[in-house]
């Protein structure tokens, strides 16, 4: 036995696994053709909140007495509004203020949820007796009535409905988090980590949290979603993002006026909502397959 | 199971505790002061101080809850700054109408998904079954209040079949009913179709295939008849969650219900009628939520509460 055998151990680098965790979402891209479409249009999305205002054609606050409640046409795509504005114009414009408030609140609930999620998960007991019954309690008021609790007392405006919609976000990512925490705290690796002497913080950091992952990331992108429909349904009631302001919403809200007569005032500001968290949807329900085909 | 319905209702008790003084709480902490409001501008410091003492606000924060929760257990829920009227009649004479509008809702939801949901199970891959999933996917992504506007336009101004406000008669019903019900019908698709393919695959309805029992047979009578125990529950569920999810509907087609009476009471800043149809609409929920979880266990004999 002279001979060694020479193993030969390759070692991928991050460099080579982040090639192929490409190369294996476009492949699934490929095959999900609705994933790719939900991808293009937050895309899209995305693309009209950030160069929005350079796109626009007009100003979106500019009145045109002259042309009001035009239908479409080749001076304004989609017509103007009650006061001659171009909806077009206004759109690209709101998108900002949709993709603002559902980026700002998602991150509200992921970070909220992540701390509720973890604490009760992880340390248990009474930690998780209390943050539970908290859940509980946020998830006594029925559909929007916290959003409108919170409205309420706050008042309106953006950052009221970034917190209101934030809110009604944190009950399904704390459960989610506690899930994951609670199936993987009692894994052989975390239980390692515990036997090198390791701290909790980082333990729940490094290991639980890192391998939670997949799922967290299908409930943000569902929840971007949710809140943008939130947001849009504040301001609609007014209790949100005020006109002049182009919220999208609003602007539903604000042509209801002529539904008999003009009806593409309040049609595409709504269908517009309605494309972006379709789009949020089908992209979340992509990467549920992708990450987590378990949950499916 | 009567230790399961106990242990339940006494759990409820301090959720409801911390929501009544959460809801309490946050009222008094909206800007403005309600004292002010009912005298009027002009009233001079001392009818304002007045009123100030014969509603109690002078009192510690502490006391004037328990004066609250006291009035809550009798009924008393304080009078209305807009209406000048109990709040208690106020919320009860809409109540009605909210429960009216939630319980077709959920009927229009329960029937459209529960139909969608066998079919696309039956007809699993077909045109139909993706047809249903694009269908429900929308009815989720959807802004409620741009799909009753769609509703009126199409069946109001176009159409001319229904009313497209107001209450009084079964037409007035159907629209905010159906905008409602859109809500829930998607999810209880979904659920109908994960639920049915579960059964569909299952040993006892194979045997009854090889029995040779007639397709319909098997479908309704074998796979159905338990398929349906989760999706009753949460047919149930989402008739709870229409309490809250009324707001829009209600606001769109001016229906007179409670959800509608937060929002204008909100815009009003009618403090006590907040706090009173708040509570009422979160108590509802709860309530409901328990009926159905105790109902699922007399529904589906395989679940033993611990």
């Amino acid at each position: 036995m002279s001979e060694t055998t020479v193993v030969d151990i390759q070692l991928e680098t991050s460099q080579q696994i982040a090639r192929k965790t490409r190369r294996d979402f476009l492949r699934f891209l490929r095959k999900n053709p609705i994933t790719l479409v939900g991808l293009l249009i937050v895309a899209a999305f995305v693309g009209a909140g950030i160069f929005g205002s350079y796109l626009a054609p007009y100003d979106p606050m500019g009145m045109d007495l002259l042309h009001r409640l035009e239908g479409p046409s080749s001076a304004h795509l989609l017509g103007t509004d009650e006061l001659g504005r171009d909806i077009l114009s206004r759109i690209l414009y709101g998108a900002q203020i949709s993709l603002g408030i559902g980026l700002l609140a998602t991150l509200f609930s992921l970070t909220a949820g992540l701390v509720l999620g973890a604490v009760a998960g992880y340390f248990g007991g009474w930690w998780d007796t209390i943050i539970m019954r908290f859940i509980d309690v946020l998830l006594s008021f029925p559909g929007i009535l916290l959003a409108i609790l919170v409205i309420a007392v706050i008042g309106t405006g953006p950052n009221s409905v970034i917190l209101a919609a934030g809110i009604q976000g944190v009950p399904t990512m704390s459960r989610v988090v506690r899930g994951e925490v609670l199936r993987l705290k009692e894994r052989e690796f975390v239980e390692s980590a515990q036997a090198i002497g390791l701290g909790h913080w980082v333990i729940l950091g490094r290991y639980i949290l890192y391998n939670s992952l997949p799922p967290v990331i299908v409930i943000t992108t569902l929840n971007i979603g949710s809140a943008i429909l939130t947001g849009a349904a504040l301001s609609f009631l007014g209790m949100g993002v005020q006109p002049p302001e182009p919220e999208w919403g609003a602007m539903v809200s604000q042509g209801r006026d002529f539904i008999r007569t003009v009806p593409h005032v309040t049609t595409i500001p709504g269908l517009a909502i309605f494309i972006v968290v379709l789009g949020f949807n089908l992209l979340g329900d992509g990467l549920r397959d992708y990450l987590d085909p378990r949950t499916n | 199971m009567h230790r399961y319905v106990l242990r339940r209702i006494l759990q409820m008790v301090p959720v409801l505790l911390i929501v009544s003084f959460i809801v309490f709480v946050s009222v008094r902490m909206i800007p403005g002061d309600p004292a002010r409001m009912i005298a009027g501008l002009e009233a001079s410091e001392e009818v304002v101080q007045n009123i100030r003492q014969q509603l109690g606000l002078d009192q510690p924060i502490l006391t004037q809850y328990v004066r609250f929760l006291q009035g809550l257990l009798t009924g008393d829920l304080g009078t209305s700054l807009y209406f000048k009227t109990p709040v208690f009649t106020e919320l009860a004479t809409r109540l009605p109408n909210t429960l009216k509008l939630a319980f077709s809702g959920t009927l229009f939801a329960a029937l459209i998904g529960v139909t969608g949901g066998i079919l696309s199970a039956v007809y699993r891959g077909s045109i139909l079954d993706n047809v249903a999933i694009i269908f429900s996917l929308a009815g989720v992504s959807m802004p409620s209040f741009w799909l009753a506007l769609l509703f009126i336009q199409l069946f109001s101004v176009k159409l001319g079949w229904l009313p497209s406000s107001g209450s009084g008669t079964w037409q007035h019903l159907v629209l905010p009913a159906l905008t409602l019900g859109m809500y829930g019908a998607g999810r209880i698709a979904r659920l109908t179709r994960s639920s049915m393919l579960e059964v569909l695959s299952a040993d006892y309805v194979r045997t009854a295939r090889a029995k040779g029992l007639a397709n319909y047979i098997v479908i309704y009578k074998h796979a159905f008849m338990s398929a349906i125990i989760p999706v009753v529950t949460v047919i149930g569920l989402e008739f709870g969650g229409f309490l809250g999810k009324a707001v829009i509907a209600e606001t769109v087609f001016a229906w007179p219900g409670v959800a509608r009476l937060i929002v204008e009471a909100v815009l009003q800043r009618d403090f006590p009628l907040i706090q009173g149809g708040v509570l009422w609409l979160a108590f509802g929920f709860t309530l409901i939520n328990l009926v159905v979880d105790v109902l699922y266990g007399f529904l589906d004999p395989r679940i033993r509460y611990s």
